[in-house]
């Protein structure tokens, strides 16, 4: 089996992108999607520092995503061990947490209550909903 | 819908993986715990339809042109 095939796609949220297909994440869990589970995590440089989440499933799904350690270096969630395991990671150096970001007319918002752990090296990813109740669904984002 | 009568204590299996057990019934409302695999949620109801609103919102609404013509904008300001 070939690990590397790498095949262009033409999303239609996010236009062309090249899928290695060793690098499509499987997400488990993303709730009001539950048929969207192969995802592929799209780095452009024109909406650097937003990443893509592109759904393979669906071609007119896509979520804009940013890693919170380089806008949000308080938001620092703890995995638990049920979460890592969600990722198949032991450990929590092997993960990484990624915040769902919604843009509309008057600004930029996070999802802080139930970001995207995502295990690089397993390619796997789930929405995690934190325990910490008083984090924001919504909130803004300062660029 | 299946629905079951349970007696406290007494329990329901879901596939291989899922118990759920009742615990406790009061007047209109039941305590329920739930036995499942590692790593599979388990949510209220409304949680779980509040997360799926905010997906849904976020994935209509964000389009490919506000993110990437707000860095343009930016750098179009800072010149």
């Amino acid at each position: 089996m070939n690990h590397n095939a790498l095949v262009t796609i033409e999303h239609r949220r996010i236009g062309a992108i090249d899928i290695d297909d060793a690098r499509v994440l499987h997400l488990d869990g993303l709730p009001g999607f539950p048929n969207a589970r192969s995802f592929a995590l799209v780095e452009r440089e024109d909406t650097h520092p937003f990443a893509w989440l592109a759904s393979l499933d669906d071609l007119d799904l896509a979520f804009a995503v940013l890693d919170p350690s380089e806008l949000l270096k308080d938001y620092v969630p703890h995995p638990s061990a049920n979460d890592l395991r969600a990722v198949d990671a032991t450990h929590p150096s092997e993960v990484a947490w990624l915040v769902l970001v919604n843009v509309d007319a008057d600004g930029v918002y996070v999802n802080l209550a139930a970001p995207i752990l995502v295990n690089e090296a397993k390619l796997r990813a789930a929405q995690i909903v934190l325990a910490d109740a008083s984090l924001p669904l919504r909130s803004p984002l300062r660029l | 819908m299946l629905v079951l009568t349970r007696k406290c204590g007494e329990a329901i299996r879901i596939g291989n993986g899922v118990t759920v057990v009742l615990i406790k019934a009061g007047r209109g409302q039941v305590r329920l715990g739930i036995e499942a695999p590692a790593g599979v949620p388990v949510l209220r109801e409304e949680v779980y339809a509040r997360i799926a609103e905010a997906n849904r919102d976020a994935a209509d609404r964000t389009a490919l042109a506000a993110l990437a013509g707000r860095k343009n904008n930016k750098q179009g300001d800072r010149s």
